[in-house]
């Protein structure tokens, strides 16, 4: 088990990549957004998807440290499946602060009636209208999605090359094109998707977002299991 | 620790990396591998550590096959010379990640190495040169104590006196925690005292492994009037041969009794001691096939 | 870098000469402590095995001997012995080679008995 805390302990050092450079980013970018807005005020009220920059800047991260800390856990003589839990762990800690952190400036957007020039950036439009805990529920998933997804592409790369990733595009892009291009028999998926959706409401839509993370974890260990380090 | 490869065979599609791997490694010895770029040093190397599969045979580590084996793998530590580190990582990340990994790691040997070969412990890994990178990969292997130990050509660009300093200790070190170390090389001159046993790889085989004292004590050139070396060396592993004029110099790899030598010197022959480099140099540039 | 001679003679037999000279010295006095295997294999940077190997050759000839748990000794009456061990090897290795060398050359013995004589002046 010394692995894992050793992988743990790696994402550790590395938390100015995982927390401190993002919400710097996130942070620069709502203060020049709030600046130029209070300059610009309109009666109107907006909510732009501001947050969007963390989600897309962990995932980046996650693709990017997933090899590079690989590389040299695996010089460390850090077993294969160590390395993919303790980074599993990792992801779950650090999707837990993040939406802490979100929630935190969205509860505070809300309390100044948003920032004060009925600005909404921290949380999404769909979601507004839930509660607290359900916002939470879905950022941390979202958060760990993402993260999850960045580790499965960048295993992929490592297990089966670039190609491999070339061949995993093609799939999902047959894959969406047959979702949403065919009618069989009169069925209409797409149509028939937002039906459901309408019919379910979206938090149902979020709950399946739990099988995508374990369709990612899965395949990530599995992908994972046998990596060899090429250099 | 003790390591062995039966039949191992390494292979991407027709090209053959390893064949016919055979080998014994037995515990806290100190082993060269030695053998030309190419020649499957580090494949063989990463195969013993699990960082690669053999496509045939099997690899066993303290009778155990260190594939994913946390008791195995916990207990061993490979330096090696293509070993990438995160780019957002300082040295000090680095060390203190290492720390936490080894079990039998030795904080107040790593901070006295990092002092001692002045290593810039807050600048990123990427930022230092060469040969303080080589630095800190010695500095890991030495302070990590590991059971089975693994030094693949370690040194690129530490400097003669950086070297020696690592050799000394090496040494040392090893005197007061014997473990199984590795060291792969092609630097052998500067580590033949060091060394218990000698595996020399060529072109994917092993076509050597030889306590190094008998491998010192049985190269010897033979020097003399080209007719008598002749004779002498009918019975003899020749490894390479010159003739220049009516003097042939040859040099030999067997046991020659004293009794032998004496008599050869008396008919005019002479002997010399050849050095290890040049024994291996000789074993491993020979022709395809002629060996 | 190697302290040893590169003769190619093995190194655990240069290890016991070099041990053998330090007693007929007394750098190395009878009865006392002799440096461990490891202090002799860092001093010379050598394989330890191989130092002892040197270490051992010595004990088998009684030059030193182990006590338990504490190390190695230099064995009473070891230089006596050396020195005894030496003149013989002095005589093989130079007496009996300088005679041969002499008839070679055509030096006769009186001759050979003179220029010694002068020589040791």
């Amino acid at each position: 088990m010394k692995g894992i805390r050793s992988v743990l302990y790696m994402h550790w050092r590395s938390v100015g990549s995982w927390v401190y450079i993002p919400w710097l980013i996130l942070g620069s970018v709502f203060l020049i957004n709030y600046g130029w807005r209070s300059f610009h005020q309109d009666s109107q009220s907006t909510n732009d998807v501001g947050n969007m920059v963390i989600f897309i800047y962990l995932f980046t991260v996650a693709w990017i440290f997933n090899g590079q800390l690989f590389a040299f856990a695996s010089g460390l003589s850090i077993k294969r499946m160590h390395f993919v839990l303790g980074s599993v762990m990792a992801a779950i800690l650090i999707s837990i602060g993040s939406s802490l952190l979100l929630m935190l400036l969205i509860v505070v957007e809300n309390m100044t009636n948003g920032w004060g020039i009925d600005w909404h950036t921290f949380s999404w439009k769909v979601t507004q209208t839930f509660a607290y805990w359900e916002q939470f529920a879905i950022y941390l998933l979202v958060f760990l999605c993402l993260i999850l997804l960045g580790f499965f592409l960048s295993s992929i790369v490592i297990r089966f090359r670039k190609r491999g990733l070339l061949v995993f595009g093609v799939l999902l892009y047959v894959f969406f094109l047959v979702i949403s291009n065919t009618s069989v028999n009169g069925f209409d998926h797409e149509e028939a998707f937002w039906t459901w959706i309408g019919q379910h409401g979206l938090l149902v839509f979020y709950s399946l977002i739990p099988a995508i993370i374990l369709l990612l974890f899965g395949c990530y260990m599995l992908f994972m299991r046998r990596a060899i380090i090429r250099s | 620790m003790h390591v062995k490869l039966s039949k191992v065979r390494k292979a991407y599609g027709k090209n053959v990396v390893l064949n016919d791997i055979n080998m014994v490694l037995e515990k806290e010895k100190i082993y060269g591998l030695v053998g030309r770029n190419g020649a499957g040093k580090t494949t063989l190397l990463k195969i013993i550590a699990a960082q690669l599969f053999p496509s045939e045979g099997t690899v066993q580590v303290n009778e155990e096959n260190p594939f994913e084996n946390e008791a195995i793998l916990s207990q061993l530590c490979f330096v090696k010379e293509s070993q990438t580190y995160p780019d957002h990582f300082t040295v000090k990340d680095i060390l203190l990640t290492a720390k936490a990994t080894f079990p039998l790691w030795d904080e107040t040997f790593c901070q006295a190495l990092v002092a001692r070969y002045n290593v810039p412990v807050k600048l990123r890994m990427r930022k230092l040169s060469r040969g303080m990178r080589s630095v800190v990969g010695v500095i890991i292997g030495l302070a990590s104590r590991a059971p089975l130990t693994i030094f693949d050509e370690p040194y690129l660009g530490m400097d003669a006196v950086a070297r020696q300093y690592f050799y000394d200790q090496l040494l040392a070190d090893y005197a007061d925690h014997p473990r199984t170390i590795i060291l792969s090389t092609h630097l052998i001159d500067e580590v033949s005292e060091l060394l218990e046993h000698v595996i020399v790889v060529k072109e994917g085989r092993i076509l050597m492994q030889e306590d190094v004292e008998t491998l010192r004590a049985g190269a010897v050139t033979v020097t003399g009037e080209k007719g008598k070396v002749a004779a002498f060396i009918q019975q003899q592993h020749v490894l390479s041969s010159q003739t220049l004029g009516n003097v042939t110099n040859v040099m030999i790899f067997g046991t020659i009794s004293r009794q032998e030598r004496l008599q050869a010197e008396a008919e005019g022959l002479s002997f010399s001691a050849v050095s290890l480099q040049k024994v291996m140099v000789h074993l491993t540039d020979q022709e395809k096939g002629s060996a | 870098m190697s302290q040893m001679d590169g003769e190619g003679r093995p190194l655990f037999l240069q290890i016991a000469e070099r041990i053998e000279n330090d007693i007929m010295e007394e750098v190395l006095k009878e009865e006392e402590q002799v440096p461990s295997t490891n202090q002799f294999a860092v001093f010379y940077r050598i394989n330890p095995a191989t130092a002892a190997k040197g270490v051992n050759i010595l004990v088998d000839q009684n030059i030193l001997y182990k006590k338990r748990g504490i190390g190695m000794f230099v064995m009473t009456g070891a230089r006596e012995q050396l020195l005894k061990k030496r003149k013989a090897e002095f005589y093989e290795r130079y007496v009996v080679a300088m005679i041969q060398e002499a008839e070679k050359i055509g030096i006769t013995l009186d001759q050979l008995v003179t220029m010694v004589a002068k020589g040791a002046k």
